[in-house]
């Protein structure tokens, strides 16, 4: 078996209730689309292997509720994050203007060491819906909150849709290339997997202990 | 004067040992579980491990069987005692302890008797919530099986007497946390007398004087040198494994290597795909564990799903496990559960009633003639709510009955109500949420509020979500037969206010996923109840998870009214979930922690291990009170069980521990990571047996109690000498023993703030 190393990079996705966050992981990861994905209730995560730049790297994506209420339990999961997704449905005005409050609320929680430059990726989810339902003027007010509002949410975009499968893949990909820079900076030792693997199964009879042990 | 060849020197006698051949009580044998001496013996693989039942002993000898399991300094001598009768000269002219040899094997009879020499190993199972009786599987090399020994604790009184040192010792669990119990000593006795071998992957299993072949068997790289191809199973089992179905106890033997191969093959791939799996397995596993293993669906989505090894892992042993259990859960039956709680009572019998502890195991659901039965010709009641309570707790309710008897258990009908006084309730009641529901429908300024808009979105996109693989939730346009009932039509208010289709959705878009178009009837209806509930308790307004949470309680129904009143009932204690600071449910979590720490110190030790003891796993679970991890019935019996607040109000916080718990070995076996933790426990979806999980929390829960229980007259005690230290319970965990329902109420929406 050959040493080769994976490095975890894990990514956490927010946004608005509905906007599509399961839909677009199980596509990215499971190639299934459903309009049936419950509302996710705690968090979950999916996991995907990737090659970026010839290196193997495992993608451990995290599905979170749109109920901002329920973000202020179990913040447990973002800790050591390496790249926020904020999401947002192309029909739904409101979830486009909460963008700015979904990476305040990442960046509070995570506690993370580089706020300034911490790598965010913005996905609009739903473009395979008729033109008429999109919000109106998006491009325009797309640039407005990407350039303009407090802070400015200048980040790489993707339009995707989840049910069609149209640049989820790209998104993601992208996604794990900033995900990998980040980890880098971040020292690339503490996830390494494989050692991780060796030392958490305990495949040794203890020997200082045998017999009964009662 | 020496042994005869006839003869054996008793050396150990463990009384009150059972075989349980069938699963009633009345069949049960006892006997002695007893290691002795032949007169031809020239080491110690020549004694012989025996069961003997006490109606194939003559009198005097049951005198001197007796007499050796009563002698409580015994164990020490073991060991010096075997020295010195090898020497043989010490007690010469002594014929101490002798008795005639144990028959080998008397079918009819059940009598076993086996030299060391052929024992291969033994499986022991400590009395847990899950056995009541501790027992013992002897596991000879050769292929016969033999019975399961099952040690009978309250009867022994050898046994007895040491738990009750314990127990004024104040130390009624031993050093590893567990119940002192019968088997103990015979596990000591033994491993004076000849070597044990505790496997560590499989902590219950002890090999017998294990050649180094075995141990090569059990140990990974390294101890032994790599093991080599075939070897697997051979070695455990004496021969090839048959491609029979999984059985018991071959299982064991099976499941003991072959699982250890898998393991340590797994844990050095990083790669995880279905098919590298089954090639690590196939490689290193008797082809008929292969097979049934990863012919099962479970695993294959499993292995599909990329996860991580030790999930896997986790996943299967469990799954092992459980086959295992299934297996020789024909030997425990339900006289089983009741024994359990009568002995786990033993001494305190004044703690329950009788009453309580015969209804401590699962009963039949109550259908609706018997539920017709519990009333007189007037509708009163003629038992008292918490018989009736009783009687569901421990059986939950038919299909037939829940629509009768839900109103009472939400409190939309008062217990002590009649028939007549009923209809008057359900009239105005009918009335009222007609005011409620006028305060959305009929009011066009509330309509063009944007957080009224809002929370129209929120609900729409929830209801189309929900529960879609039920009957009647189902897409009209999948379903078949005809659109009959299913016109959009909405309730027919009392005062003509009627409407056909609600002003807000629009009918015109024929695309089938739009959301403001909602096809299905019933799903319609959710829609009106959840709006209407926004009007009716407006500080809290919608939350993701109430839509969970009216689903099963409408599908009873089937009328919006009712099924309104209902979720208003229900929503009444779990308001404290989605309050906008999260502190009912931060609250829930931390008593949850503390009930861990007190009930399983060791799984919370792991716990914390993995960074998980903010048991963030149970937050969907305690949230919707696990209604996306069971079955649809399941649910319904579930949430039945928990309204009759019949021992707790927070009972859902002990069927959390139950489930925790039943997962125990797993986890602690296998996972070590926070995200581990997590993925494992959000995929015991649809895996769990609900039936098994409730019977655990009331054994949980009545362990609780007695805890409480013996702590607090030990304190009292060591008040009355003037001591100072006590024991202290923490009030929230004293909190739990109360069946009143915690209310905690939504504060008032602050200015401008959305339904978020």
């Amino acid at each position: 078996m050959s040493a080769r190393k994976k490095t975890l990079l894990k990514v956490i996705v927010l946004g608005d209730l509905g906007v599509g966050k399961t839909s677009l992981m199980q596509q990215f990861v499971n190639k299934k689309f459903s309009h049936q994905y419950k509302a996710t209730i705690g968090a979950d995560f999916l996991t995907k292997d990737l090659t970026i730049d010839n290196k193997t790297v495992s993608l451990q994506i995290w599905d979170t509720a749109g109920q901002e209420r329920f973000q202020s339990l179990g913040v447990a999961f973002y800790r050591g994050a390496d790249c926020c997704v904020l999401c947002y449905d192309v029909t739904n005005e409101k979830s486009l203007n909460n963008l700015s409050s979904w990476k305040d609320e990442f960046l509070v929680q995570s506690n993370v060491s580089n706020p300034q430059d911490f790598p965010f990726i913005i996905i609009g989810n739903k473009i395979d819906v008729d033109e008429s339902k999109k919000i109106p003027s998006l491009q325009k007010k797309l640039l407005n909150i990407t350039n303009n509002q407090l802070g400015g949410l200048n980040y790489p975009l993707f339009e995707t849709s989840a049910k069609d499968s149209i640049n989820v893949e790209t998104a993601f990909e992208n996604v794990a290339r900033m995900a990998l820079q980040q980890e880098e900076l971040n020292g690339a030792s503490r996830n390494d997997m494989n050692d991780d693997y060796h030392d958490a199964i305990n495949i040794h009879l203890e020997n200082d202990n045998s017999g009964c042990a009662c | 004067m020496s042994v005869l060849h006839s003869e054996t020197q008793l050396l150990y006698v463990k009384s009150k040992a059972y075989l349980h051949p069938t699963s009633s009580k009345k069949d049960n044998v006892a006997g002695f579980l007893s290691l002795s001496r032949p007169g031809s013996s020239k080491s110690s693989k020549d004694i012989l491990l025996s069961f003997t039942p006490e109606s194939m002993l003559s009198g005097a000898e049951l005198d001197v069987y007796n007499s050796v399991d009563l002698r409580a300094d015994l164990l020490q001598n073991l060991s010096g005692l075997l020295l010195n009768d090898k020497a043989k000269s010490g007690n010469q002219g002594k014929k101490k302890d002798v008795v005639s040899k144990p028959p080998v094997l008397v079918t009819t009879s059940y009598a076993f008797s086996i030299p060391l020499l052929y024992v291969y190993l033994l499986l022991i199972r400590k009395p847990s919530l899950g056995w009541w009786f501790g027992s013992v599987i002897i596991h000879p090399k050769s292929e016969e099986n033999l019975p399961v020994v099952f040690f009978h604790d309250d009867e022994s009184p050898l046994t007895i007497s040491r738990q009750k040192v314990k127990n004024q010792s104040f130390d009624p669990f031993g050093e590893d946390g567990t119940m002192y119990w019968g088997g103990q000593d015979f596990l000591s006795a033994l491993s004076a007398l000849i070597t044990m071998e505790r496997l560590n992957v499989e902590p219950s299993v002890y090999l017998v004087d294990p050649i180094s072949a075995d141990l090569v068997n059990f140990l990974p790289y390294g101890g032994g040198g790599p093991p080599k191809k075939g070897r697997a199973g051979s070695a455990s089992s004496g021969s090839a494994p048959k491609a029979e179905p999984f059985k018991l106890p071959d299982v064991n033997k099976m499941f003991a290597s072959a699982k250890w191969k898998v393991l340590e093959t797994v844990a050095t791939f990083t790669l995880r795909t279905k098919s590298l799996v089954k090639d690590i397995v196939d490689e290193h596993v008797p082809q008929s564990v292969v097979r049934l293993i990863l012919t099962k669906p479970e695993v294959q989505k499993v292995s599909n799903d990329f996860e991580s090894a030790r999930v896997y892992l986790a996943k299967w042993a469990a799954q092992v496990k459980e086959e295992a259990e299934q297996l020789e859960r024909k030997f425990m039956m339900e006289d089983a559960v009741y024994a359990r709680i009568n002995e786990q009572l033993g001494n305190d019998k004044q703690l329950l009633t009788p009453q309580e502890i015969s209804n401590a195991s699962r009963r039949k659901p109550v259908n609706l003639v018997e539920w017709k039965g519990f009333f007189d010709d007037q509708g009163h009641l003629v038992m008292t709510p918490d018989e009736v309570k009783n009687r569901i707790f421990h059986g939950g309710l038919a299909q037939d009955a829940r629509k009768e008897a839900w109103p009472f258990l939400l409190g939309v009908y008062a217990w002590n109500s009649n028939t007549a006084e009923r209809e008057i309730t359900k009239k105005s009641l009918q009335s009222s949420y007609c005011d409620f529901k006028r305060r959305w429908a009929d009011n066009d300024e509330r309509r063009t509020e944007e957080f009224w808009k809002d929370q129209k979105v929120r609900i729409e996109k929830d209801v189309h979500r929900n529960d879609r693989n039920i009957d009647i939730y189902k897409s009209d346009k999948t379903k078949k037969g005809s659109k009959g009932d299913t016109s959009r039509k909405s309730l027919v208010l009392s005062n003509n206010l009627e409407r056909v289709s609600s002003p807000e959705t629009p009918d015109e878009d024929d695309d089938n996923w739009n959301l403001a178009r909602i096809d299905n009837v019933h799903l319609f209806r959710l829609r009106e109840i959840l709006l209407t509930y926004n009007e009716y308790n407006v500080n809290l307004g919608y939350i993701q998870g109430m839509t969970d949470l009216l689903s099963p309680i409408y599908a009873v129904f089937q009328d919006e009214v009712m099924s309104f009143w209902a979720f208003a009932g229900f929503m009444e204690r779990m308001e404290r979930n989605f309050v906008r600071d999260q502190s009912g449910m931060k609250r829930q979590m931390q008593v949850l922690n503390e009930l861990l720490q007190f009930m399983f110190p060791d799984l919370y030790k792991h716990l914390a291990k993995c960074e998980s003891t903010d048991l963030f796993f149970f937050f969907r679970m305690l949230l919707v009170w696990y209604k996306r991890e069971f079955k649809w019935d399941d649910v319904n019996t579930l949430w039945e069980v928990f309204w009759t607040d019949y021992y707790s109000s927070q009972y859902h916080l002990f069927f959390a521990l139950a489930i925790l718990s039943s997962q125990e070995s797993a986890i602690k076996g296998y996972l070590n990571r926070f995200d581990e933790v997590l993925k494992y426990m959000n995929e015991l979806l649809g895996t769990m047996k609900l039936h098994d999980l409730l019977v655990r929390a009331e054994l949980i829960f009545l362990r609780f109690r007695r805890m409480v229980d013996l702590i607090d007259r030990e304190n009292t005690l060591k008040r009355e000498q003037g001591e100072l230290y006590e024991v202290q319970i923490h009030p929230d965990l004293r909190e739990l023993l109360l069946r009143k329902m915690i209310i905690q109420k939504e504060e008032e929406r602050p200015e401008g703030v959305g339904g978020g």
